[in-house]
């Protein structure tokens, strides 16, 4: 919980213009130079606050995920989060929409797609895990094919570019105008996710198990998603899409201490803020540029993700 | 304990067929009963239905005298535990937080209760011998160990009653005997038992009562020595079967034995 802090105040002095921790404190305290509280507030609190919710808010939705849909390697776009805010967003930008209109897009477009894949769980006459996961399936499907059709009528100039470098996920175009919005909701659906420790446990279950236990299996798996999905749709408005942090966070959480989710997810929900943390700092200071934050993601989590899955988590998970 | 689960006129269809045909059944508290069917007959069925599982299409299921669909399924699962007969856990829960689980039905009380939970919860692991594997991954167990484990967090529970599918299943022939003679002992402390079960003979030592559920409907139900006779075990099972008493216990064989045990038709 320490390293939390620490790694913040790390990520507010790293940059092109470098600050040590004790002027990074100063800023924060308001007593630092003009500078060192410009950079600090304006410039790199937004973004690195943004990305520790980011990082916490996937991480609870993946480990989330992975409980209600009783499979360690499901992550929120199961049921076409992803490509419905991918879709949302890409509307947004051939709609010549600003910031907050692609935001709001995305947000809504993952929402939607949920949506989607809960009505056609329910034309399958499914309520159970199939029925939602062929539901995802076939919305996935749909809105990656959108997303496509309008990549393909994108102008190639600057549309095409915006909606791509958009898909790669980046933190770049963060302020405390977006946080306004995101950072409440974000912190009530990972917040409703960490009370529901004990419902996630039951839920990792069989339904009949956890119904025989007491548990309203249907109604509370629902509620869950809807939180998980509400968590990384936000999350995919805030930055894009941003892989690899919902699938690997609660797989290190597990390795470090078990399956109870009383004890995993504070800890997944943790290790997603640091980690992300970390990873935008690499985006901003490691090339003049910028590089993508999704790009960084996707190469550190399939890297770290070998190793998590040589550790105790795989071979028990594949018997 | 006092509790009484009872069925009348139990019907159930699914995708056009009738599984259930107006079954009158009636648990009393103390009792321990084996339910005898072939594969297929509606036993998994049954159990879920007095489980509040799934819902009869029509008739009544009573949990001490009161309509099931007026329970909570928080109140039905501190009254009866369910032990079913599969069991895979995908997250690598152990031993001991599995059987923790069956504490869920008990309201937290304050900090207090954790010690209730736990000395619950070591009773149980005790009572199945599974503290050695107390620390032990669920996922790394063999089937039998498995099926232990998911009689010691119905244990856990604390029901007044245990429903139980198949629970020999799987078991090692050691395991068989000392599991039926722990349901034994549970339901002599006072416990209500209803297994399901695919051999006759160790329920004839041990149950109080067997029913047979047969194409969808009670065959014959009554004291084990009247049930578990040559002439209802020949028509549950379609085969001509000859009994052998020695001493309490009674066992089976078949009269013919045909080339391949499948009638020629």
């Amino acid at each position: 919980m320490a390293m939390l802090p620490v790694v913040l105040v790390m990520a507010l002095g790293a940059g092109r213009y470098a600050l040590s921790p004790l002027e990074v404190l100063h800023a924060l305290a308001g007593d630092g130079s003009p500078m060192a509280q410009a950079i600090v507030w304006h410039a790199r609190l937004p973004r690195i606050l943004a990305a520790a919710l980011l990082g916490a808010g996937l991480s609870a939705s993946g480990g989330a995920c992975q409980a209600v849909f009783r499979n360690p390697l499901v992550a929120p776009d199961l049921l076409g989060v992803l490509s419905g805010a991918a879709f949302g967003a890409a509307l947004s930008i051939l709609l010549g929409a600003g910031v907050a209109g692609i935001q709001v897009g995305a947000f809504c477009g993952g929402l939607l797609a949920m949506g989607g894949a809960l009505a056609v769980a329910r034309q399958l006459g499914g309520r159970g895990l199939l029925g939602l996961v062929l539901g995802g399936l076939i919305v996935n499907a749909l809105f990656t094919a959108a997303v496509s059709m309008l990549k393909y009528i994108a102008d190639p100039q600057d549309q095409l570019p915006a909606i791509i470098y958009w898909l790669m996920g980046s933190l770049s175009q963060i302020g405390w105008g977006t946080l306004g919005w995101t950072a409440p909701l974000l912190i009530v659906a990972t917040g409703a996710l960490l009370v529901l420790c004990h419902t996630l446990d039951l839920l990792s279950l069989h339904d009949d198990e956890a119904r025989s236990l007491g548990l309203s299996v249907t109604a509370w798996r629902l509620a869950i998603i809807g939180l998980a999905t509400l968590a990384a749709a936000l999350t995919v408005s805030i930055a894009g899409i941003i892989g690899w942090v919902a699938l690997l966070m609660p797989h290190l959480a597990r390795l470090l201490v078990g399956a109870p989710h009383a004890r995993m997810m504070p800890l997944c929900v943790l290790l997603g803020a640091i980690g992300v943390v970390l990873a935008d700092s690499c985006a901003r200071i490691l090339t003049p540029g910028e590089i993508p934050l999704g790009m960084i993601t996707e190469l550190f989590g399939a890297t770290a993700f070998i190793f998590v899955l040589r550790g105790v988590g795989w071979r028990r998970e594949a018997e | 304990m006092k509790f009484s689960l009872e069925a009348r006129d139990l019907n159930f269809v699914r995708g056009g067929r009738s599984v259930l045909k107006g079954i009158d059944f009636h648990l009393r508290g103390g009792e321990m009963v084996g339910l005898l069917g072939i594969n297929g007959a509606g036993k998994s069925t049954f159990l879920r239905l007095l489980l509040g599982l799934l819902r009869p299409s029509s008739g009544q299921i009573l949990l001490d005298g009161v309509d099931l669909q007026d329970w909570r399924r928080r109140e039905i699962a501190s009254r009866i535990a369910y032990v079913p007969q599969a069991f895979d856990v995908e997250l690598p829960f152990t031993v001991r937080e599995m059987v923790t689980l069956g504490r869920a039905p008990h309201p937290r009380e304050g900090r207090f209760s954790a010690g209730a939970d736990r000395d619950a919860v070591d009773r149980a692991l005790t009572r199945l011998a599974l503290q050695p594997l107390a620390d032990r991954p669920c996922a790394e167990l063999s089937g039998g160990e498995r099926q232990r484990v998911m009689l010691a967090r119905a244990l856990a529970q604390e029901t007044p009653a245990l429903v139980l599918d198949e629970p020999t299943n799987g078991l090692d022939y050691g395991h068989q005997i000392r599991l039926l003679d722990l349901l034994r002992r549970l339901a002599d402390e006072g416990r209500t038992i209803l297994l399901t079960s695919h051999h006759p003979e160790e329920l004839y030592t041990r149950a109080d009562r067997v029913a047979v559920l047969k194409e969808g409907d009670i065959l014959a139900d009554g004291r084990p020595d009247a049930i578990i006779h040559e002439s209802v075990m020949s028509a549950l099972y379609a085969v001509p079967l000859a009994q052998i008493d020695h001493g309490h216990h009674r066992f089976f064989h078949s009269r013919e034995t045909s080339s391949d045990g499948y009638p020629d038709a």
